[in-house]
C-alpha cells in the first residue's frame, strides 16, 4: 500500500496494471463486513435498477452472494448509519434479491480462470472457507484442487435446513467456483485417503486445511442414549422418527433454532427450544426468532438443562435450571449465573444437544506438528496462517472455531493471500487488511433528515406461518426488482462516492485513481463516457499512463435559442434533473442539472423544437445512419444500449441503431426511416423492472402509439413500427423472431 | 431571382426608413430587440443579398404581416423575406420536422418513395378518421369543406395537449348541416402548401396547389369554405397569384356562419371570452367583425375587447413551425397575460396553428398554470348549437 498526501492506492491483485479505487473513506457497512463487502456500492447499484453490475461487485469480495444473503448474520446492518435513525437498509436481502433474479434468469456465473502459474496447491474441506479461498487461488492463475471428505461441496452450509438455505442456491454457488477451473475430488478424507506428504509427491507445493467444525460438542447430553441426539446429526440425518414426539432443544445460536424449525416441520408433537439467553442477547436473526415461534415453537428464554436423567439407556427425563445474566464484563459479554433453588422439569421424548460444535484434526495433527489454542481451535501464525509444518495454511472454522459463512468467506480469503506470498513472494493488498487502525477512517455521519423522514424498510414477503410448517420450501421469499430498488433507495449513501466503479469498467485503460472528498469532478476521456451515482463529490485523479482528460460535459445539452419553455421535458424527467427557469424578459428556459442528469435521453425525444439534444446517441448521428436506409432498405431495429444489443445475432438487413433508452427515440426518427423505404421498425426496449430509467419503457410506448396514427396519415401501413418491452432472458428471442420474420 | 428583381418585386426601395413602425409591431423584434424588417431591407439594399442573410430574423419571422399593416408604405417585407428563404434549409424545425415532411410527402417529395405505395401517398383515409355516421357529407355539391391539416395536428401534439383537431373539423361540418349544408369533403384533399410556401419551397407548393386546383375543380364545387384562415388565404389569394384566377370561391368558415347566422340557435356559456384574431383571417383576409358577431351569441357575458384586436392583433408565434424559441414562449405569455389582463378568462381563437401552439407552449404544463384557457371558435359554437 502507497501512501501519499491524501491518498491510498492499492494495486488491484488480479491486474498489477490496473489500479483499484479504493476510497480514502469508507462506510460503516463495508467496515462491518468480515470480506470488506462494498455494501454501498452494490446498495447504490441496485437502487439504479444496475442488478447485474451490482451482482459483479458484490462476487468481487463475496463468491457466495445467494447463501450470505439468506443466512448471514448481518454485521453490516447492525452498523448501518440508519439503524440509529428507523431501521437498517435490508443490505442482506438486496444481495439475495440481485442472485435470485440471475439464478431465476439462468445466467452461468462462473468466469473461466485460466491457471498460468506452476504451483499446485490443495485445499481440504469444500466448505466457504475452502472454497473463497480456492477461487481467489484459482483467479490468481493457480491450479488448484479441492479434497471433499463427503461426497458433494458446501460444507456447513449443506447443513443449514432447506427453508432458510435451499439445497439448490448451495449447489449453484459451488458449482459455479468449481467450473471456474478448480479441479475437485469428492469423497476422499484428509489423512485416511490421502496425507499432505504424498500430497507434495504428486506436485502439490501449499496445503490448505478448511475442515470445519464438524465434531459434535456434547455439553449436557452424552452419546449413545436413546431419544438424546446432539445437533449436527439431527441436522445431517434429519429424518429421525419424531413424528409425533415430544422434542426439547437446548442450545444458544442458529443451529438450535434450526433444530426447532426442522422438528415442527416433522411433525413433532410438540418443540420446545430452550436458550440460555434473553431474547434481546441471544445470538439468532430476531427474525428467524419470530419465525420460528409463529410456526410453533415454544421458546423458553434464560434457562438451561441441569441434568439429563436416563433409564437404562434411554431418556427419561430433564431437569432445567433458570439463569439470570450477569452484569456486562470489560468487553461487553454478560456472564450468565445460575439461580440456585429454581431447577425445573421438562418431559420430552426427544432431547437435541445444540450447545456447539467443535474442530476435529485427529487424523492429521501429530503428522502435521499441528497444535490447539486453550479455546479448542487450531492454533496458526497469524501473520502468515501457517499452522504446523511449512506450506500447510488453514482457515475457516478450524482456526476461527465456530462461525458464520461470510467470516469463514474471509478467513480462506486471507489465507489464499498468504499462500500466494508464501508461492510468489508478491504482497497483495486486500480490502481485508482495510481497519479504522489502518489508516482508513470512516466519518461520523449525522442524519439531518427532517422529520417525518422516517420510512421503515420494506418487509420481507414471507410463506404463511401454516404452509412453512408443512413443507421445507424457503419461508423469505425475497424482494420484488421494484420493491429492492425501493428499499436500496433508504441508503444515505454514507462517504462521499457509490463506489460502484463503473467507472472503472468503462474506462478503456483502467488507469485512474479515485480520490474522494473535493467538489470537483473530472471526467476520463477514454472512448467512453461514465456516470457516477453522486460526482459531485468524487475525483477522478489520471495514473501516469492516461494523459489525457477533459473536464465533465452535461450529457444534454439546451440550445436558449431554440427553447421555448413549454416544460415537457421537466414534466417527463424522473430524475428532476430538467427544471424550467425563469429569466428576466418573462422568458423561461430548460435548464439540465448536469449532476442529476442520468443521460437517458427521454427529454430529448420529447422536445417540441428540437432545442434538447445529447452529447451520446446525437440526433443528427442518428439521423445520418437513416439516410443510409435509401439504398439498403434496411429493417430499423432501434435498441436501448442497456440491452447489450452487441449479444444479438441479426440478418444483415436490418440496421441496428443504438440509443441510450428505448425512451430517447423521437417519432421523427420512425417516421424517418418508413419514408426511406424501411419496411419495418422495431423499438425494443427493456421490461419494467429492468429499465434502467424506470420511466424509458412508457415514454417509448407512448411515441410507437404516436407514430402509428402518423403513419396513417403518411399513407404507411401503422403496423411498421412495433414496440417490444422484454426482460434480458427472452431479449434475443424476442428481437430474433422479429428480424426474421419476412413480413 | 437576381436582387434586382427582388428590388422590383417586392418595392423595397418603397422603405423610407420611418420611425421604425414596422418594428414596433414585429413580434420578433418585441422580443430580440434587434432585427426588424426595416434593418433587413436597409442591410440588402446596401450590401445585397449575403448581408441580409441575418439568420434569425431570417427564420424567426413568423410572417404575420403586422409589419406591412404598419408600414406607411404597405411595403410586403414577409414576401420578401419569403423570398430571401428561397433555396436555404438551415432552418430548426418544430416537432422534428414532420409537419414540413407530411407536408413534402404530400407534394411527392418523400426522400424516397416507398416500393409499391403511390410515392406521396394521396390516398390516406385517415387523414378523415374523425368524419362519423352522424355528419352529413357529400361528394358532388355547390360547397366544398377544405379541412388542412388537422388530423396531423392531432398526431403531433403532446399529452398536455387538450384541444383535439379532429373535432374541430367535426365541430365545421356540424355547424355548416345546421345551417343546411352537406359539404362536399374533397377525396384526395392535401395540404394547402402555405408553410412550404412561406419556407420558400416552391417546387412542392406548387405540385400541392396544382393539385388542389384539380381536385376542387373536380368536385364542381363553387364555394370552398377553409376551417385554417391560412388555407383560406392561400387558396384564394396565392392560388390565384401563382396559378392565375380560379373558378371557384373561397371564403373562411366564420365568415360563412356568420353571413347566416340568424337561422342558427346557441346555449349562452358562462365563461368571459376573448377573441385571438388569427394574423391570416385579420390581416391578410381582413375580417375581424365574423367571428366576434358569433362569439356574441355564445356567452352570457359580453365578450371582452383586448388591447391590441383586430388588424393590430399580434402573431401567436407558430409561424411556418420554424425556429421557435424563448421569443415564442413571451409571444404567448405575453398574449394570455393581456387577456387576463383585460378581464377574459377565455382566450378563443379561429386558427388551428394558434390553438396548436397555445396549448402546446402554455397550459397543461405542471409548473405554470396559465388562469386563460384557450378555445377554438367553430369547436365552442358547435358545443353551444341549439339541437
Amino acid at each position: 500500500m502507497e501512501k501519499d498526501a491524501g491518498k491510498i492506492t492499492i494495486r488491484n491483485p488480479r491486474d498489477a496494471r490496473s489500479w483499484k479505487l479504493v476510497p480514502l473513506e469508507t462506510s460503516p457497512c463495508t467496515l462491518a463486513c468480515p470480506t470488506r463487502i462494498n455494501a454501498r456500492g452494490y446498495v447504490s447499484l441496485v437502487s439504479d435498477g444496475r442488478f447485474a453490475e451490482a451482482l459483479a461487485l458484490i462476487r468481487e469480495r463475496n463468491p457466495f452472494p445467494g447463501v450470505c444473503g439468506r443466512v448471514c448474520p448481518r454485521p453490516c446492518e447492525a452498523a448501518c448509519t440508519r439503524a440509529g435513525y428507523d431501521e437498517p437498509v435490508a443490505i442482506c436481502a438486496l444481495k439475495r434479491f440481485v442472485f435470485d433474479l440471475e439464478m431465476k434468469r439462468g445466467i452461468n456465473p462462473a468466469v473461466p480462470a485460466r491457471a498460468h502459474r506452476a504451483e499446485k496447491v490443495a485445499v481440504v474441506g469444500a466448505g466457504p472457507a475452502g472454497l473463497a479461498a480456492a477461487r481467489e487461488l484459482a483467479l490468481l492463475g493457480y491450479p488448484v484442487t479441492v479434497f471433499e471428505a463427503k461426497d458433494r461441496p458446501g460444507g456447513m452450509m449443506n447443513l443449514i435446513p432447506g427453508f432458510r438455505l435451499p439445497r439448490a442456491v448451495v449447489a449453484r454457488e459451488t458449482r459455479a467456483i468449481l467450473d471456474a477451473g478448480v479441479e475437485f475430488v469428492a469423497g476422499t478424507e484428509f489423512g485416511k485417503d490421502i496425507t499432505w506428504n504424498r500430497l507434495k509427491r504428486r506436485g502439490y507445493r501449499a496445503l490448505l486445511l478448511g475442515t470445519g467444525a464438524w465434531r459434535p460438542e456434547w455439553k449436557w447430553g452424552t452419546p449413545g442414549i436413546k431419544g438424546v441426539v446432539h445437533a449436527i446429526d439431527f441436522l445431517r440425518y434429519a429424518a429421525l422418527e419424531i413424528e409425533d414426539k415430544g422434542v426439547i432443544v437446548a442450545g444458544d445460536g442458529m443451529m438450535a433454532l434450526d433444530c426447532s424449525r426442522t422438528a415442527v416441520r416433522l411433525d413433532a408433537k410438540s418443540v420446545t427450544l430452550v436458550i440460555g439467553r434473553s431474547r434481546d442477547l441471544a445470538p439468532v436473526r430476531a427474525e428467524d426468532l419470530v419465525q420460528a415461534e409463529k410456526e410453533g415453537v415454544k421458546t423458553l428464554f434464560l434457562a438451561r438443562p441441569a441434568r439429563i436423567a436416563t433409564k437404562g439407556k434411554r431418556l427419561a427425563g430433564i431437569s432445567f435450571v433458570k439463569i439470570e445474566e450477569g452484569r456486562p464484563d470489560g468487553t461487553g459479554r454478560r456472564d450468565t449465573l445460575e439461580i440456585t433453588g429454581s431447577e425445573f422439569t421438562g418431559d420430552a421424548d426427544i432431547f437435541v444437544d445444540a450447545h456447539g460444535r467443535g474442530i476435529n484434526v485427529k487424523g492429521f495433527a501429530s503428522a502435521l506438528a499441528l497444535s490447539m489454542t486453550p479455546a479448542g481451535a487450531l492454533a496458526i501464525d497469524p501473520a502468515t496462517s501457517v499452522a504446523g509444518v511449512e506450506g500447510v495454511f488453514a482457515a475457516g472454522d478450524l482456526v476461527t472455531g465456530p462461525r458464520s459463512v461470510v467470516e469463514a468467506i474471509a478467513s480462506g480469503q486471507k489465507a489464499a493471500y498468504r499462500i500466494h506470498h508464501y508461492l510468489s513472494g508478491e504482497t497483495i493488498e486486500s480490502p481485508l487488511d482495510l481497519t479504522i487502525d489502518g489508516g482508513i477512517a470512516h466519518r461520523e455521519f449525522t442524519l439531518e433528515a427532517p422529520a417525518g423522514a422516517k420510512a421503515r424498510r420494506e418487509p420481507m414477503p414471507l410463506e404463511t406461518a401454516a404452509k412453512r410448517k408443512k413443507a421445507f420450501d424457503e419461508a423469505e421469499k425475497g424482494y420484488a426488482p421494484q420493491t429492492a430498488r425501493r428499499e436500496a433507495g433508504r441508503c444515505l449513501r454514507c462517504g462521499p462516492c457509490g463506489e460502484c466503479e463503473v467507472c472503472v469498467d468503462i474506462c478503456e485503460k483502467k488507469d485512474f485513481i479515485l480520490r474522494l472528498g473535493e467538489d470537483v469532478s473530472v471526467n476520463v476521456h477514454a472512448g467512453r463516457d461514465f456516470w457516477s451515482s453522486t460526482p459531485d463529490r468524487v475525483i477522478l485523479e489520471l495514473g501516469a499512463e492516461c494523459a489525457e482528460a477533459i473536464p465533465m460535459r452535461t450529457l444534454c445539452e439546451v440550445d436558449e435559442t431554440l427553447c421555448i419553455g413549454c416544460g415537457r421535458c421537466a414534466d417527463l424527467c424522473g430524475y428532476k434533473a430538467v427544471q424550467v427557469e425563469a429569466r428576466p424578459g418573462g422568458r423561461f428556459v430548460a435548464h439540465v442539472d448536469e449532476l442529476a442528469c442520468k443521460g437517458c435521453g427521454s427529454c430529448v425525444a420529447v422536445c417540441p423544437t428540437g432545442a434538447i439534444d445529447q452529447r451520446n446517441f446525437d440526433h443528427e448521428s442518428v439521423m445520418k445512419l437513416l439516410e443510409g436506409i435509401s439504398s439498403s432498405r434496411a429493417k430499423v431495429l432501434f435498441v436501448c444500449h442497456w440491452a447489450r444489443p452487441e449479444r444479438l445475432d441479426l440478418p444483415r438487413d436490418v440496421l441496428v441503431i443504438e440509443t441510450m433508452c428505448a425512451g430517447r427515440v423521437p417519432p421523427r426518427f420512425i417516421i424517418e426511416a418508413a419514408l426511406r423505404g424501411s419496411p419495418k421498425v422495431l423499438v425494443c426496449g427493456c421490461a419494467d423492472e429492468d429499465c434502467h430509467y424506470g420511466f424509458g419503457r412508457s415514454s417509448a410506448r407512448r411515441v410507437v402509439e404516436q407514430c402509428r396514427s402518423l403513419l396513417r396519415l403518411f399513407g404507411f401501413r401503422s403496423e411498421i413500427v412495433t414496440e417490444i418491452s422484454t426482460n434480458p432472458d427472452e431479449f434475443a428471442l424476442a428481437v430474433n423472431k422479429w428480424a426474421w420474420k419476412s413480413k | 431571382m437576381n436582387e434586382k428583381e427582388i428590388i422590383a418585386k417586392y418595392h423595397i426601395e418603397d422603405c423610407t426608413r420611418c420611425k421604425n413602425e414596422c418594428a414596433s409591431a414585429c413580434p420578433v423584434y418585441r422580443h430580440f430587440g434587434t432585427n426588424h424588417p426595416q434593418q433587413i431591407a436597409k442591410k440588402f439594399l446596401e450590401g445585397g443579398e449575403s448581408a441580409a442573410h441575418d439568420h434569425k430574423l431570417i427564420w424567426t419571422c413568423v410572417t404575420c404581416a403586422a409589419c406591412t399593416e404598419a408600414c406607411p408604405f404597405k411595403v410586403a417585407f414577409a414576401d420578401f423575406i419569403r423570398e430571401l428563404r428561397a433555396g436555404r434549409t438551415d432552418y430548426h424545425p418544430v416537432f422534428g420536422g414532420i409537419i414540413h415532411e407530411y407536408q413534402k410527402t404530400q407534394a411527392g417529395q418523400a426522400p424516397v418513395q416507398q416500393k409499391g405505395a403511390k410515392g406521396a401517398v394521396p390516398t390516406s383515409k385517415a387523414r378523415l378518421s374523425w368524419l362519423d355516421a352522424s355528419l352529413r357529407v357529400g361528394k358532388e355539391g355547390e360547397t366544398a369543406l377544405f379541412t388542412g391539416c388537422l388530423a396531423l395536428f392531432d398526431a403531433v401534439s403532446g399529452p398536455s395537449c387538450e384541444q383535439r383537431f379532429g373535432d374541430m373539423a367535426r365541430s365545421a361540418v356540424r355547424l355548416l348541416n345546421a345551417l343546411g349544408v352537406s359539404p362536399v369533403i374533397l377525396d384526395d384533399e392535401r395540404c394547402c402548401g402555405r408553410d412550404l410556401y412561406d419556407l420558400g419551397e416552391r417546387e412542392p407548393f406548387m405540385a400541392l396547389a396544382r393539385h388542389n386546383v384539380e381536385e376542387i375543380t373536380k368536385s364542381k364545387a363553387r364555394i370552398v369554405l377553409a376551417i385554417c384562415p391560412e388555407c383560406a388565404f392561400t387558396l384564394k389569394d396565392t392560388y390565384a397569384k401563382e396559378l392565375g384566377p380560379q373558378p371557384f370561391e373561397v371564403r373562411h368558415i366564420i365568415e360563412f356562419i356568420a353571413g347566416n347566422l340568424e337561422t342558427l340557435g346557441f346555449k349562452r356559456g358562462s365563461e368571459k371570452p376573448a377573441f385571438h384574431d388569427p394574423c391570416y383571417l385579420c390581416r391578410r383576409l381582413g375580417e375581424s367583425e365574423a367571428p366576434r358577431k358569433i362569439l356574441a351569441r355564445l356567452s352570457a357575458a359580453k365578450p371582452v375587447e383586448l388591447e391590441r384586436r383586430g388588424s393590430s392583433a399580434p402573431c401567436c408565434g407558430a409561424g411556418s413551425w420554424v425556429d421557435h424559441g424563448p421569443h415564442t414562449r413571451a409571444a404567448v405569455n405575453e398574449r394570455l397575460m393581456e387577456a387576463h389582463r383585460c378581464g377574459a378568462d377565455t382566450l378563443v381563437t379561429a386558427c388551428p396553428k394558434c390553438a396548436l401552439l397555445y396549448h402546446e407552449v402554455s397550459p397543461g404544463c405542471s409548473w405554470k398554470q396559465s388562469p386563460v384557457a384557450v378555445r377554438d371558435l367553430i369547436t365552442l359554437a358547435a358545443s353551444r348549437l341549439e339541437e
